[in-house]
């Protein structure tokens, strides 16, 4: 008795206990799955299970045919009204921003962001190419290599709710962030310890990493907040930043389509038939895909009401969907106004599927990638990811 | 099957919810997660020749999977610059205290914090994955633990018999 009060009453057992209890969610494991990845063959022990998840899945996508004639809600593709551009304003000026550098400790070294907001009364611009630089770049030639990637931009015919046009005025209290990354230092001595940006207009602005040193003695340790890491001597050490973004959107925009509004809803991407409520929780729903350049990617998405009250779209939301590559090349994605209006009422615990379309671009990078589908809502944790093999 | 294969696929079907849920939390969702899961013992599958076997297999395989969690979450990440840093909770419905006060911690505590009590490895693994020493994993975990308990509003615990504990 006494051990059990223990037990219970026992700081790091309440809080072992309440953290298994937020991550509850059932799975189940698939080997095969690994070993596919793997590029080893199915054993034979597990070719008589094969053989039976064939036969099952055939069965399941018949039935899912049958019942997606009915239960389907079908795909509009309507895209949200584009964001206006405003005129262009006077450039801003440094002592009318706030300046502020973030940065945070990864296993690839350094990783931040600088914030500029400005404090101003009238609305200013920040169009054009910034300049980032490390102060004291001597202690690191010759290895230094500093490396600059323009903003990305949509593909054209898509719409963005925050398009790089917003930084031809940024109004009093909105601002802009560009992101860096600071990679393999292992030089020994002083290290740089401020960051310079220059504007496009040339006013400059200095800030200071706070603790950040070299590491004392060969590696450092990992996770360490105070150095950033160091891979290889022989590696070059690379500064790496973009371009200015937008780091808000437009009041309107938020209005019509409810992006402020938290959504009692849990999403899945589905390929495989139209599963039922503990198949969703379990994780058993989607295959691992093979999709060719260029072409439409037909997929359904599940939302399941997860309030205990009646759920009802007073707006239909917005979605993107589109590929995200490993690789150095940009993520592309759609926004599209979601085809709510035959949903009506979502008793709790219901789910609703709706029909997607995704245009696989014709430049794909081939190879392992993901396609990614998120609602837009306040609520976080929408965003889905879910692995594609693209082939030629 | 060889002998390596057989151990991988042995921590995967022993361990695997361990791996799920405590990437979730590093990942921001469970999809992405059970993606990680996936890979990660693909790759320790593919390159289970480096493996040296000077520690444990369970942090070798946990290594791979930070490291495919961390590159992933740094090259697809769109949001803007505030979420980048900011730790996610993949369903804070659940425990809304919970994943505020997570939000407090630095993500070198988060991550030991998921290492230990999500994914229960022990102070020797942890410190294995993370490359510091078990002292420094004692210390961060109690620190984490501290402050968790001060934000859940509990009595702020003696780090001592935390440490006492977790060791049980």
């Amino acid at each position: 008795m006494k051990r059990k009060r223990h037990e219970t009453d026992d700081p790091a057992s309440v809080l072992s206990e309440r953290l298994n209890g937020a991550f509850r969610r059932p799975g189940e494991a698939d080997w095969l799955d690994v070993r596919e990845r793997a590029g080893e063959s199915r054993t034979h022990l597990h070719w008589p299970r094969r053989r039976v998840l064939l036969v099952v899945g055939v069965l399941v996508l018949a039935a899912g045919a049958c019942a997606g004639s009915v239960g389907v809600i079908p795909w509009l593709g309507r895209q949200p009204a584009k964001v206006q551009s405003p005129p262009l304003a006077p450039p801003c000026r440094i002592k009318n921003l706030w300046v502020r550098i973030q940065y945070d400790v990864s296993l690839n070294g350094l990783e931040g962001g600088i914030s500029l907001v400005n404090k101003g009364r009238r609305a200013c611009s920040l169009i054009g190419r910034p300049t980032l630089a490390l102060i004291n770049p001597s202690v690191l030639e010759p290895r230094l290599l500093v490396e600059y990637t323009p903003p990305m931009r949509p593909k054209p015919g898509s719409v963005d709710l925050a398009p790089l046009s917003l930084l031809r005025a940024v109004p009093p209290h909105r601002g802009a962030y560009l992101r860096f990354s600071w990679t393999n230092w292992c030089k020994q001595g002083p290290s740089p310890a401020s960051l310079e940006l220059r504007l496009p207009n040339g006013d400059r602005v200095v800030r200071s990493f706070t603790s950040v040193r070299p590491p004392a003695r060969g590696l450092p340790p990992l996770y360490s907040a105070t150095a950033p890491r160091c891979y290889r001597e022989r590696w070059r050490t690379r500064l790496h930043y973009e371009g200015f973004y937008p780091d808000w959107t437009p009041a309107s925009v938020i209005s019509s389509y409810g992006l402020d509004v938290a959504l009692p809803l849990r999403t899945s991407i589905i390929t495989k038939g139209l599963p039922t409520v503990r198949k969703l929780r379990n994780g058993r729903y989607y295959t691992f895909l093979r999709v060719q350049r260029g072409t439409v990617l037909r997929y359904r998405v599940a939302l399941r009401n997860t309030s205990k009250l009646p759920f009802r779209f007073k707006r239909c939301p917005l979605y993107a969907e589109g590929i995200a590559s490993l690789s150095s090349n940009p993520p592309t994605r759609d926004i599209f106004v979601l085809n709510c209006r035959p949903v009506g009422v979502m008793a709790p615990g219901k789910v609703v599927f709706f029909a997607m379309e995704l245009s696989v671009p014709k430049n794909a990078p081939l190879g392992r990638n993901f396609m990614g589908w998120s609602l837009f809502s306040r609520r976080t944790g929408g965003r889905l990811l879910k692995p594609v093999w693209i082939v030629p | 099957m060889d002998k390596r294969t057989r151990a991988i696929e042995d921590v995967y079907n022993r361990r695997y919810l361990g791996y799920r849920n405590a990437l979730a939390g590093i990942a921001g969702g469970y999809e992405a997660a059970q993606d990680i899961v996936q890979e990660s013992f693909a790759r320790a599958l593919k390159s289970r020749g480096s493996y040296r076997g000077d520690g444990p297999l369970e942090a070798w395989i946990w290594k791979i999977a930070l490291r495919i969690a961390l590159d992933q979450r740094r090259k697809i990440a769109e949001e803007p610059l505030a979420d980048t840093f900011e730790p996610e909770l993949p369903e804070p419905e659940i425990d809304g205290e919970l994943a505020a006060a997570l939000r407090t911690l630095s993500p070198r505590r988060r991550l030991v914090v998921f290492l230990r009590y999500v994914a229960d490895l022990d102070y020797a693994q942890i410190a294995e994955v993370c490359e510091i020493s078990p002292g420094t994993v004692a210390a961060t975990l109690s620190q984490a633990t501290a402050a968790l308990s001060s934000a859940l509003g509990n009595e702020h615990p003696d780090p001592r018999a935390l440490r006492e504990a977790a060791e049980q």
